[in-house]
């Protein structure tokens, strides 16, 4: 129809006398006109009236700031529109002593709201139109979107597999309410869901291998109790903004800083001391440091002896630890071995608990020992062992590796041996050098000597992690009320197990490993899988590694074998295997193409396997360009949930729904119950009723949202109610009622959550001191949960043996991507929270430049005739992008360094800071069919390395097309 | 009478402008909102809908003056709420041309039943000529020059919002040059 | 001219650089018209540039009582206010549309030196340094206005332009030597940091000042003994003012930052810090020797096990001390709004 303006003109003329005003509501009709036209002689007549808020709403901004997770923020409200932002600055004194907790908050909180309203957020459903990536799309109603995704869903399901749909758990899942759907789904229809802690880099890969698990740390305020903080690898001024001023504060309390890093970065000039080493050589110089405590006789005998595995005996034969059954018939198989010195004889070390008793276990033990059948073998303990490792890391040959003068090592050495109280902090930069485990083993074998464990103030950092509880009982039961008939289940396996003396904390983390169980016998649960290890197989990134033989990864078989071997042997979990594509991928809290090392390649291999991808998101990120929908979320302030945070701020802080969702966009959990009712309706209307999955377990499709709602005890807009059950449930909080948490926005942790991501923490939480974790271990002498049941340095896998990683020890960094000049490190911008905040205008503003760019040593640059600013291109074999330089005299010689979290749209020319990250798996990581080596929750898995990236660079004239 | 006349006898009286500014709200919301809808939903998206089509312009200020929003949504709040509007709930955005049309609709409307109070009337010419001046006719003139679509209708609506604009622009500072009561806007 | 005066002390031991106070005013004060380019709060990296670029050699200020002719800042000289293609790049339709303030030609931020700094690896050095109005006892802004259009309150100093009276000559942007006062260019105006003042007025302390996760800044009245700015400032005598030798009595202070030593050519610590010292000296005057010594003879003084009471100034355990009598919540507060040509009440 052509509308022209006679026809305009003429549906006006028909609205004479009518009064429409469907976005406003006008006063109520007055008798006489006149009373209703206010005063108005200009504009700034409306200035007049005072200002005032309908709503101040507590809340904050739940993604993954994780180190610096979360805030209390206040956020003001009128007419529905959030307008601004402060932090609530209420957190009540810990003790007379600490500094308090306030105000928390970062620049980038402080933004939030004016992202709530930008034109670039998607308010409706998108479906694509054109080929994917095309940026075309169409606005489509929730009701299409859900019934097409739920028949491409049974469709997949029926003829191919339960295992064929894939969700991508990003870093921002809350482990509340957004996981409660998901859990429930992934429970009910056996669907996979990626475990991203290693795929983001965040593996703790050396400190799973030494304490059993990675999951501990302390309050931001304990280390105010510390004598001695190490900034060993970190950047804690860009990573922990609202607590570290804790830090700052503890130097006025009595403390002193060490930095060590390659390049002077921002957290150094808080140190009192920064020692500069060559990238990826820190194992060097922590294990010089071991050697002069030990060497030197400052060794804490009394930990040593009881809180580790030194003293425990190994067979020069095998290679393996000495055990009871080995010297003694009817010993115990489970029983390690050592030589008491009290009575001068082998004796089984302390199993059910670490005390010792009467026992004095002997340190330094080489000695000849028969075996039951009568031979005669040479055992040493690992101490022994140890000492022989140590002698070669004299100052001067690690000064020589890690580039550092052997006055400075052993000035280090001496601090750290003088110190009272060390602690180190919070970091997962050590885990992204592929040899990252021996350092992080390294480092904890100088907290482990000296007894720096489990006390006030003197702590290792392992993995901050602290959850609400209740999750798992609403996830894993058909209802609630049949929760103590699933949990019940496993009583005799759980007596069975303490009656046999494993502790509570191995057992619970045993069962957050059946996860990635799917179809075991003892509980029907959600299913997980290695994130890594998916888009390395079924993605295709473990083609970039082709090349990778001659980077000096230090392999003794082609990677492949490891991978097979370990697959094939079900020591690293990959759901589906990989014969079974994956067909269906939901993206939820995640930005793939934007996280993943050598995502190119996710595109090339992994999107044509897709049927349908689907992304759950506020914005268009790098990887909801290249979807088929886009269905809009509703971000933090537009709806209520509750999720982990971590010991160094151990307030459990919420987010309580400030306005509604704008437009259509809706949270997590109605999304994915809208879906579970598309597909059961789907379902009902194709006559699908049930199928198996690949286990022999039994999918309702034709009931999935009667299930997943507990028969409509929870359904769409019951997010606050989930919220509510998830927190009452739970054991962590008892003081306040969910509505009083929900109006004051936070509440301290009271209790340990009692479940597996977050049980390692082991500790109590006091309501009035800090936080100590290990504390049960190192003064209730309850047993880690490692093959030991020690702290562990000798880790007897073979795949530990054949790649001689028996005991820590110092590799020099792979050049990964080839023999190239420089390398190319990284770390955590300061203007963004991962991808969230990477457009924003103020903070790319504010920032040193609106672009990516990569900053190049002062000498480095000039041999290149790269000036400040001047466009670079990077190249590695395995690809190339284009960046700007910025020329900085803080970074070391031979290395650059990029922030993470550019978005691919943010390049010019081809190519991203991830095209160059070919990051090939570490053989060790891919063990397992042992006691602590292997997959669980967060842990356990494949990881990604890139800070051992080997580039190149040259000018470009000018910026690329 | 030409279609110009036309335009010009309706934004003759207070019950036309009204009247007319009703058809601009309605035309620039969403086709599925509005009951007989001149424009087809693809051809609305196609033009308005920036996240449907690589052809179209937003509507909202916002999208033009991001660094501003906070205070552009404080200042059309207020000027909404001083003549006793308050927002609707899940109402569209404040600083949306659709928005912004209703208040004018509702000033005219006002100016309509206020017959011959002189008072109220030059209040709500005021009001009207500042409401023009720092927001409706910038955000219109951006849509016009952000406009890419070809579609007739579109255009036609877009080119009829200008119009309008200017000869409101135009009626009230000649009220203001007659009336020593309405000072100008500086 | 006033009977008391408000005062600032910044920690520059704490700072992170985040830039969070920047936010907090911007997002408070600086969204209008014609304030785009406008960052009242600014945090630079030092030695650099700082905001606006080279503004330590745009003169200004007095020297020997008289006024300094000074330079008065260009627009591209601040940062300019940045347009971004969002719509383009994600609705654009073209997927080799990208993200790019001001298509491409955009010259330097306002933070472009970002963690940069001076010196030669492994001696480079720097540190940051956040700055605001100084709300300065004799302002040269207020001498150079020939419309009496800048005052300085009675009841505590607070400088503020009355933008009724403003003509925009902006000979006030030449005689500050802070370079802080902005032009408006569409309001004709001169604005600038107002210290909150309607926060303030009602008890509670500047946006900048209490949304700094790092604790940095302290608020308080010069003369109340009990407040931490007379002890910082005049008690402990450990804050230091901004080139005093402008002329103008700043009333914002800096606790000058220590740093790790340098390291010799062998790679040992020496007994120098990075930061040359003469460099702080000449920010922020000769006494920066005797406070840095002060700093770390508490310090060790603490470590030792003793009290120290400066040691817990700084710390300031309870958040709330750092900010005088301005402890206020916000949210009992009025909410602070815009006056269309903002009069000094």
């Amino acid at each position: 129809m052509n509308v022209d303006r006679r026809e305009f003109l003429r549906r006006a003329a028909a609205l004479v006398g009518s009064l429409a005003l469907p976005d406003f509501v006008p006063p109520p009709a007055a008798a006489a006109s006149r009373a209703r036209v206010p005063a108005y002689a200009s504009w700034a007549d409306v200035y007049r009236k005072q200002w005032s808020w309908d709503r101040v709403v507590r809340s904050t901004h739940h993604l993954n700031c994780w180190f610096q997770a979360h805030c209390a923020w206040d956020v003001y409200v009128k007419d529905g529109l959030v307008f601004r932002e402060e932090q609530a600055g209420e957190y009540e004194p810990v003790n007379a002593h600490l500094p308090d907790y306030n105000p928390r908050g970062c620049q980038k909180g402080g933004c939030f709201s004016t992202r709530m309203y930008e034109p670039t957020r998607v308010t409706h459903p998108l479906k694509r139109v054109g080929p994917r990536g095309g940026g075309r799309w169409e606005r489509v109603s929730w009701e299409a979107a859900l019934d097409d995704i739920a028949d491409a869903y049974l469709d997949v399901t029926v003829e191919e597999g339960t295992d064929r749909t894939i969700w991508d758990l990003g870093p921002g899942i809350d482990l509340g309410v957004s996981m409660a759907a998901q859990g429930r789904f992934s429970m009910l229809t056996q669907s996979v869901g990626l475990d991203m802690d290693g795929e983001i880099g965040d593996s703790r890969r050396g400190t799973l291998e030494t304490f059993g698990k990675i999951v501990f740390e302390r309050s931001a305020d304990d280390y105010f109790y510390s004598d001695l903080i190490l900034f060993w690898g970190g950047n804690p001024l860009y990573t922990q903004i609202p607590q570290a001023h804790f830090y700052t504060e503890a130097r006025y309390g009595g403390a002193r800083i060490i930095s060590i890093t390659p390049d002077y970065n921002p957290s150094a000039m808080k140190a009192d001391l920064w020692i500069p080493i060559k990238p990826g050589t820190d194992a060097a110089l922590a294990l010089a440091v071991c050697r002069e405590i030990v060497f030197g006789g400052h060794v804490d005998e009394a930990f040593v002896r009881e809180q580790t595995d030194l003293p425990l005996l190994v067979r020069g034969d095998t290679k393996r630890y000495l055990r009871e059954a080995d010297i003694a018939a009817g010993g115990q198989a489970a029983y390690h071995v050592l030589w008491d010195a009290q009575s001068g004889a082998l004796r089984a070390a302390p199993y059910r608990s670490l005390a010792l008793e009467a026992l004095v276990p002997e340190l330094d033990v080489k000695r000849t020992v028969r075996l039951a059948d009568g031979t005669d073998v040479e055992v040493r303990s690992v101490y022994s062992l140890l000492k022989d490792r140590l002698a070669e890391y004299t100052p001067e040959a690690a000064g020589a590796e890690c580039g550092a003068s052997p006055a400075l090592v052993r000035r280090l050495a001496g601090e750290i041996i003088a110190a009272k109280r060390l602690a180190n902090i919070s970091q997962t930069s050590l885990c992204k050098y592929f040899h990252g485990n021996l350092a992080e083993r390294s480092i904890a074998l100088v907290f482990a000597l000296t007894g720096n464990i489990g006390r006030r103030g003197a702590n290792f950092s392992g993995f901050p992690l602290l959850t609400p509880d209740g999750g798992d009982k609403f996830t894993i039961p058909p209802s609630l009320s049949e929760a103590a008939a699933t949990f019940g289940k496993l009583e005799p396996l759980i007596k069975q197990r303490m009656a046999a003396g494993d502790t509570h904390e191995m057992i619970v983390t045993d069962l957050g490993r059946l996860l990635f169980v799917p179809g075991n016998p003892l509980l029907r649960l959600p299913v997980w899988t290695s994130g890594t290890l998916f888009w390395h197989v079924h993605g295709g990134i473990g083609e970039l590694a082709e090349k990778s033989e001659s980077w000096g990864l230090g392999n003794k078989r082609p990677l492949n074998e490891y991978v097979e071997e370990s697959i094939a042997k079900h020591w690293q979990p990959l759901n589906p295997p990989p014969d079974r594509p994956p067909r269906i991928m939901i993206s939820l809290c995640s930005n793939p193409l934007r996280r993943a090392r050598g995502a190119d390649k996710l595109l090339e291999v992994l999107w044509p396997k897709l049927k349908k991808i689907v992304v759950l998101d506020w914005r268009v990120s790098s990887t909801g360009r290249q979807a088929d929908y886009i269905l809009p979320v509703a971000p933090w302030y537009e709806r209520t949930s509750l999720k982990w945070v971590t010991p160094l701020s151990p307030y459990l802080t919420i987010t309580n729904a400030a306005t509604p969702p704008r437009g259509e966009s809706k949270c997590d959990w109605d999304i994915i119950v809208m879906l579970a009712r598309h597909i059961q309706a789907r379902a009902k209307a194709r006559g699908i009723g049930s199928v198996k999955s690949p286990q022999g377990l039994e999918v309702r499709l034709d009931t999935l949202y009667d299930d997943l709602t507990m028969q409509g005890a929870f359904k769409e807009g019951d997010d606050d109610k989930v919220a509510r059950t998830l927190y009452e449930l739970g054991n962590t909080h008892k003081k306040l009622t969910w509505d009083e948490l929900k109006e004051k926005g936070f509440a301290r942790f009271e209790n340990l959550p009692d479940e597996p991501s977050s049980i390692g923490n082991m500790c109590e939480i006091p309501p009035d001191d800090s936080i100590v974790p290990l504390t049960f271990h190192v003064r209730d002498k309850v047993p880690y949960p490692t093959a030991s049941r020690r702290i562990q340095f000798y880790v007897d896998h073979p795949y530990y043996e054949e790649l001689d990683e028996l005991l820590p020890r110092y590799k020099a960094p792979p050049k990964i991507g080839g023999d190239y000049p420089l390398v190319m490190t990284g770390g955590k911008t300061r203007w963004s929270i991962h991808s969230t905040w990477r457009d924003s205008p103020l903070m790319l503003k504010l920032e040193r430049s609106p672009e990516p760019y990569m900053l190049v040593a002062s000498p480095d640059a000039a041999k290149r005739g790269i000036a400040d600013g001047d466009w670079i291109r990077v190249r590695n074999d395995v690809g190339s992008f284009a960046t700007i330089a910025r020329v900085s005299p803080n970074l070391r010689p031979g290395q650059t360094l990029m922030y993470h979290a550019w978005e691919q749209f943010q390049f010019s020319g081809a190519g991203d800071m991830n095209s160059v990250s070919p990051t090939p798996l570490n053989p060790v990581e891919l063990a397992g069919g042992h006691p602590h080596l292997t997959a669980g929750v967060l842990q356990g898995q494949n990881s990604v390395f890139d800070r051992d990236t080997r580039i190149d660079i040259e000018r470009l004239r000018g910026r690329p097309s | 009478m030409t279609p110009g006349g036309e335009l010009k006898a309706l934004l003759g009286s207070a019950a036309g402008r009204s009247a007319v500014y009703a058809l601009l709200a309605r035309c620039f919301r969403h086709p599925a909102q509005v009951e007989q809808h001149p424009l087809p939903a693809p051809a609305f998206e196609a033009a308005f809908e920036p996240a449907i089509s690589e052809h179209a312009c937003s509507l909202r200020a916002g999208a033009y003056w991001a660094h501003e929003q906070s205070t552009l949504f404080e200042e059309l709040v207020r000027f909404y709420e001083h003549f006793g509007l308050a927002r609707a709930e899940h109402a569209e955005l404040p600083d949306h041309l659709s928005v912004q049309f209703q208040f004018m609709h509702y000033l005219a409307h006002l100016e309509d039943e206020a017959r011959a109070d002189r008072a109220a009337i030059d209040a709500l010419t005021r009001a009207q000529r500042d409401f023009l001046e720092r927001q409706l006719r910038r955000l219109v003139y951006a849509v016009h020059g952000a406009l890419k679509s070809g579609d007739a209708g579109c255009r036609e609506l877009v080119a009829l919002a200008v119009s309008c604009v200017d000869a409101e622009i135009a009626r009230t500072s000649r009220a203001a040059r007659r009336n020593p009561d309405i000072p100008s806007t500086t | 001219m006033s009977t008391r005066q408000v005062a600032m002390v910044m920690d520059l031991n704490k700072c992170l650089g985040c830039q969070t106070c920047t936010v907090a005013c911007k997002t408070l004060w600086t969204r209008r018209e014609g304030m785009g380019h406008m960052l009242w709060n600014t945090v630079n990296t030092q030695p650099g540039t700082g905001t606006p670029h080279g503004w330590e050699t745009m003169g200004g200020g007095f020297a020997d009582g008289e006024a300094r002719p000074g330079h008065r800042p260009a627009l591209d000289e601040y940062g300019r206010d940045w347009a971004f293609n969002h719509q383009d790049v994600f609705f654009g339709g073209d997927s080799k549309e990208r993200l790019v303030p001001n298509g491409g030609a955009y010259g330097k931020g306002a933070n472009h030196d970002e963690d940069t700094g001076a010196g030669e690896y492994p001696n480079s050095y720097y540190f940051y340094l956040p700055r605001i109005c100084n709300h300065c006892t004799h302002p040269a802004c207020l001498e150079a206005c020939p419309r009496q259009a800048i005052g300085k309150r009675e009841e505590d100093g607070i400088v503020l332009v009355d933008e009724g009276r403003c003509k925009g000559y902006r000979f006030c942007q030449e005689a500050c030597p802070y370079k802080k006062i902005y032009f408006n260019e569409e309001e004709g105006v001169a604005q600038k940091c107002i210290f909150c003042f309607p926060r303030i007025d009602q008890g509670v302390t500047t946006a900048c000042s209490r949304q700094c996760p790092g604790r940095v800044r302290f608020v308080g009245y010069l003369d109340d003994p009990a407040g931490p700015i007379h002890k910082l400032v005049n008690v402990h005598q450990v804050a230091l003012p901004l080139h005093a030798e402008y002329g103008t009595q700043p009333n914002v202070y800096y606790v000058p930052p220590l740093s790790p030593p340098k390291l010799d050519p062998d790679g040992n610590p020496t007994d120098e810090p990075r930061i040359p010292t003469e460099y702080l000296v000449s920010l922020f005057g000769a006494r920066v020797h005797e406070v840095l010594a002060k700093l770390e003879a508490e310090r060790a003084r603490v470590r030792d096990g003793g009290e120290s009471e400066l040691m817990d100034l700084l710390i300031s355990r309870k958040w709330l001390d750092m900010f005088g009598p301005f402890t206020r919540h916000p949210r009992e507060a009025q909410p602070v709004h815009f006056h269309p040509k903002r009069q000094p009440t």
